[in-house]
């Protein structure tokens, strides 16, 4: 079987679990829409511009309901020792790490998808970049590439609810600033010149941990 | 010249300090039926893990069909089907989706066929439609045999199959992995349901093979008592 029809059917099979429980998507959302709710009442209107406080609220909220997902996602394969079935597929163990990102990716997306019109109108945007369209994916990959390998790491670990974060907030640093910049930048109305060098940095950044994730998995989840 | 199914050298795993299985040397032809007994803690579950591939050995060889799981791992997945205590099934799915799931990764054709014939053969049709989380454990047990067997594995590694599973499972499960001159390992507490299986014997203890013998040197009878003899002593 190719590869990459292994990854399709592994991701297509995260969708039907989810589909079935629903847990993931409407959680998280859940969650999304009262950190929103929660920041518009924390800070008073007109004594932060709001280019400059939406995308730091924006990018926090998304980061903490990605590591909800992250969890979520790595731990389905904990119950009946569903990793082990996977592991035991005729394909190498970066096979399952391609998957499992891709779900964890897909899964923000929907949430930060469902979650932005409300964010829109929480927060009196008026206008929608379309330097977003490139932004948001670009960033989310990147955490999701860190917070499918974290969790896989964290997963058999008592603290693992304490842990994913300890190690997933300080890595994801770079990321989370190209897309607040760019975010910020971009609902200014400055346009692709100023978004372009965050661009890069996401796009270096995703590549980069891709290629690590790729190469430490297996050793993550055999140990 | 044909190579052994299985064949490690200085076999070893570690977890930690503990030494799960120690310089292990096993060969076992294609097509045997082998049966691993030991008491709790001496290696059973360990060994079937390392012969999946499903985990590494610290130190020592692995081949099967003379191919080393350290470089071939997921080429010889493809030969090997693995029951292990838990079923490795989805709850949120049905045993049916469960299947076609790991059909399309083992590339099964004709999948659905495959899955319903072996269905029928272990008189589980009527299961298929369930979620896996309103099945019982015995259930579960037969639905997780059929997903070892959905690729036609040459090797079959089957760990503690009985537990869980009434006479007639039992007897049908005996009846289904005999055939086909497949390869099986099957560790058991169960004396009576491995010896009416195996060809041969191997006795683990703290990690080392005791004793390795023919089915057709045991006793049957006195069977019980001298497992327990080899076993404390």
């Amino acid at each position: 079987m190719s590869y990459w029809r292994s990854i399709a059917t592994i991701v297509r099979k995260d969708l039907l679990v989810e589909l079935r429980g629903k847990e993931i998507i409407l959680s998280v959302s859940f969650f999304v829409f009262l950190m929103v709710f929660i920041f518009n009442f924390a800070f008073k209107p007109g004594t932060i511009p709001l280019e400059v406080m939406t995308p730091g609220v924006l990018w926090f909220t998304f980061l903490f309901a990605g590591m909800l997902s992250f969890q979520r996602v790595v731990s389905t394969e904990q119950e009946n020792g569903c990793l082990d079935g996977l592991m035991l597929c005729p394909h190498g163990r970066d096979v399952i790490f391609v998957a499992k990102t891709i779900s964890s990716f897909l899964f923000v997306l929907v949430v930060e998808v469902i979650s932005l019109p409300f964010f829109a109108v929480v927060f009196n945007l008026s206008f929608f970049p379309v330097e977003l369209l490139l932004i948001i994916p670009l960033a989310t990959f990147g955490i999701s590439i860190i917070g499918t390998l974290l969790a896989a790491l964290s997963m058999n670990t008592r603290l693992r609810e304490v842990m994913l974060p300890i190690l997933l907030i300080p890595l994801v640093v770079p990321v989370v600033i190209a897309a607040v910049e760019s975010t910020g930048n971009a609902l200014s109305g400055e346009g692709w010149a100023s978004v372009q060098p965050w661009i890069w940095v996401m796009v270096i950044f995703d590549i980069v941990f891709l290629v690590i994730g790729l190469l430490t998995f297996e050793h993550v989840i055999e140990e | 010249m044909e190579h052994p199914a299985i064949e490690a050298r200085g076999l070893s795993r570690s977890y930690g300090r503990v030494k799960a299985i120690s310089n292990l040397g096993l060969t076992i032809a294609p097509g045997e039926k082998v049966v691993l007994i030991g008491p709790n803690g001496s290696g059973k579950t360990t060994l079937i893990k390392l012969l999946s591939t499903l985990i590494r050995p610290t130190s020592g060889t692995l081949k099967l069909f003379g191919k080393d799981t350290a470089s071939h791992g997921a080429q010889l997945r493809r030969r090997v089907g693995v029951l292990l205590h838990e079923p490795l099934l989805y709850n949120r799915l049905t045993a049916l989706e469960n299947l076609q799931f790991y059909s399309k990764m083992f590339n099964v054709p004709n999948e659905d066929r495959r899955i319903w014939e072996l269905a029928e053969e272990m008189e589980i049709g009527d299961l298929l439609k369930t979620r896996v989380d309103s099945l019982s454990h015995g259930q579960r047990k037969r639905v997780s045999i059929l997903r070892a067997l959905l690729h036609d594995p040459p090797i079959l590694l089957l760990d503690e199959p009985d537990a869980g599973l009434d006479q007639t499972a039992v007897q049908g499960l005996v009846k289904l992995v005999s055939r086909n001159g497949r390869t099986v390992v099957m560790s058991t507490h169960n004396l009576e349901s491995g010896l009416s299986m195996a060809q041969r014997v191997i006795v683990l203890k703290k990690g080392k093979v005791i004793m390795d013998v023919d089915r057709e040197v045991l006793d049957g009878a006195n069977l019980d008592l001298g497992y327990e003899a080899l076993v404390t002593g």
